[in-house]
């Protein structure tokens, strides 16, 4: 085992990790702003993978599908977020975990009605279909533009918060919602804004992770668990920590599998456990009072 | 009582034993022969279980939904993979509340193993059309059950035998970690050890791998030493599984895969990134029985895709019951005597030439081999190899 397939899995790990992190930044978006748990997330996945599958096989291109896709699943995000959940935001987050689960349910079988139980795959673009040699072995091009699109995406999503007019609305949101009430931030926009822009996220996950891990059903279930796992690593309802919430647990994951496969399946769990030992409220998550 | 009452009675009475006298003297019509189906409807394996009805209907339809003068009819319960109790509670309610004549189906090994038991304590006759669970027919086995697929080592023993002969000695395996992967990386060591081979290096990874790189990485490195891969895949990891394969430039890499992981079903998803995979199957849509043109034919103008293994395991299961119902003229009184018939059938299906062994009542499988290669621009299976007569050795000491 040597440097060259170490940092070939280092790259793995990395692709994987970009892939989560698309997931999980639109999840912790809206539990930090608006302190709903969205469990119906993965679902949203599901559905903007499918999308992005049909585009791609109506119009054969891939970049279209990455526009549509997301665009398409927060309009439907949009849609949710006014008429199911808005209702529920003073009852207590047990009900919305019940609302947001029930709600992945019928999405997802209303997916399985619409595009059938055939396992899909999305086809990679022909621009990036290749693998380039690295000592020895190979490494496909696609996972390159995964993780660099990945990293843009932070940046663009960090300059977005941190930067502009609806970033600072968001922020004040978060810290204080009657403060920010009474500024005269209309908040349940922001709020209805902000629930459609991370479902918009999940679905740009789904078309960005088609090529490498396709779309079936159960899907939706399997990204939701390694997507929370990610958000809780990470501190919930914090950016920086769903970013380096990915990397910890994508890096462990690909290295868990490689060196030691006989615990894959626990070892993800352990290092959240691990890190939930010694910062109980996540990598970057602030301490809940 | 009054008068009249006591007249009326009587009249009652006459009318009846007149209608009985009557009906004696004509054989009454023999009732339906309801069928109970146990298939996944929801859930991963769901799309398997649709492909199974469609055949088994379409068999049906093709001879009128009789046999033996029965009147076929069919009562469809979910299998609820993965949990098995659903499916024993399935069963139970077929046996017990429907009152079904016979049982078939069943997708999942796991649903399998926990059916055997009930199998044996209701004395209701089963047929198996997918599930491989070896005990099943071997230390398990049950008069009732008849299995009419394949047990997960008749695939893998047959493959082992023609790898070792083929395509080298040193074998890296690669599986999901669970019963089914383990057993048939058991049966292939079964036959490639004694020609012969060694496996060199172990690998496997959990059902419901997202991303294989790792594990790639580590068969790449593997083959260093090693002459071929042997691999078991199944459903979203099969797809996962081949197209990272040529996502990481291990398209050229000898590989030998159990067939479900490009079989038909798949093919048209993974697209060209399997060719060049070698693949050991009871079933593949290309092979050229007359049975069979005329089986795809019917069944792609029907539901507009080509039928994969478990369509056509399910249309010959279909046959089976038919022609035993037909030998014993739709007499099924005699349990013993049916079940004795059932042993002999045979027939010419689209897999070939059926028949069972009747000392486990499992089949005795044609495995074929087959390569997938580009065929100017749609990518097929053709058959290279195929290997008869493998029957599964039963309960071995």
């Amino acid at each position: 085992m040597d440097l060259s397939f170490l940092s070939l899995q280092f790259l793995n790990g990395m692709a994987f990790a970009m892939t989560l992190f698309l997931v999980a930044v639109g999840l912790t978006l809206i539990f930090g702003l608006m302190d709903v748990l969205n469990l119906a997330h993965g679902a949203f996945y599901l559905v903007g993978a499918y999308i992005g599958l049909t585009v791609l096989k109506v119009t054969g291109n891939f970049w279209l599908a990455l526009i549509i896709a997301p665009n398409a699943v927060a309009a439907l995000g949009y849609l949710v977020e006014v008429l199911v959940i808005r209702p529920v935001y003073a009852r207590g987050h047990l009900d919305q975990v019940l609302l947001t689960l029930g709600l992945a349910y019928i999405l997802a079988d209303l997916a399985r009605g619409i595009w059938g139980a055939q396992e899909e795959a999305l086809a990679t673009p022909v621009l990036l279909a290749g693998s380039v040699a690295m000592a020895g072995l190979r490494f496909p091009l696609y996972r390159f533009f995964v993780i660099a699109f990945g990293i843009a995406a932070a940046v663009a999503l960090w300059v977005l918060i941190e930067r502009t007019r609806w970033g600072a609305m968001i922020r004040a949101g978060v810290s204080n919602r009657t403060m920010a009430r009474n500024l005269g931030i209309d908040i349940g926009k922001v709020f209805a804004h902000t629930f459609a822009f991370g479902c918009g996220l999940a679905a740009l996950g789904g078309v960005v992770a088609g090529p490498i891990i396709g779309v079936a059903p159960g899907l939706d279930a399997e990204i939701l668990m390694l997507a929370l796992i990610v958000v809780v690593t990470g501190g919930l309802g914090s950016l920086p920590g769903s970013f380096w919430g990915s990397i910890l647990i994508g890096q462990a994951d690909t290295f868990g599998k490689t060196l030691f496969p006989q615990f894959s399946l626990f070892l993800i769990f352990g290092v959240m456990a691990l890190v939930l030992l010694y910062r109980p409220s996540g990598l970057l998550g602030k301490p809940q009072l | 009582m009054s008068y009249r009452f006591r007249w009326l009675s009587a009249l009652l009475m006459a009318v009846v034993l007149v209608g009985l006298a009557a009906s004696a003297g004509r054989p009454a019509p023999m009732p339906d022969y309801k069928l109970g189906v146990l298939l996944p409807y929801s859930g991963v394996f769901a799309r398997l279980g649709e492909s199974m009805t469609q055949a088994t209907e379409m068999y049906f339809d093709s001879i009128g939904w009789t046999a033996g003068g029965r009147k076929i009819t069919l009562i469809k319960e979910d299998e609820g993979v993965p949990a098995t109790d659903v499916a024993v509670r399935k069963f139970r309610k077929f046996v017990e509340q429907d009152r079904v004549d016979m049982i078939t189906g069943v997708v999942s090994s796991g649903s399998l193993a926990a059916l055997v038991d009930p199998i044996r304590e209701a004395k209701t006759i089963t047929v198996i059309s997918n599930a491989g669970f070896d005990g099943a027919t071997r230390e398990k086995k049950s008069p009732w059950l008849f299995r009419t697929s394949f047990s997960n080592w008749q695939i893998g023993a047959a493959q082992g035998e023609w790898a070792a002969k083929n395509l080298g000695k040193r074998a890296v395996t690669l599986h999901a970690d669970y019963q089914v992967g383990y057993d048939n990386v058991k049966a292939f060591a079964d036959t490639f050890e004694p020609a012969g081979g060694r496996i060199v290096e172990k690998i496997f990874y959990p059902l419901g791998t997202p991303d294989f790189a790792p594990y790639l990485a580590r068969v790449k490195l593997a083959m260093q030493n090693a002459d071929v891969v042997y691999c078991f895949a199944a459903g979203a990891d099969a797809v996962r599984l081949v197209r990272q394969w040529r996502d990481f430039g291990l398209t050229g890499t000898p590989i030998t895969c159990n067939g479900f992981m490009i079989g038909d079903d798949i093919l048209p998803v993974v697209g060209d990134a399997a060719v060049g995979m070698k693949g050991a199957l009871a079933y593949i849509s290309t092979l050229g029985y007359p049975e069979n043109r005329k089986f795809v034919a019917e069944f792609k103008q029907k539901f507009n895709r080509t039928p994969d293994v478990y369509a056509a395991q399910a249309y010959e299961t279909a046959i089976f019951i038919a022609e035993a119902l037909k030998k014993v003229n739709g007499d099924t009184h005699d349990q013993k005597h049916l079940m004795d018939v059932m042993k002999t059938i045979t027939f010419k299906g689209p897999r070939g030439t059926f028949k069972l062994d009747p000392q486990t009542q499992n089949i005795i499988l044609t495995v074929y081999i087959f390569e997938i290669v580009q065929e100017g621009s749609s990518v097929v299976p053709r058959v290279s190899k195929v290997l008869t007569n493998w029957k599964d050795p039963g309960v071995t000491k």
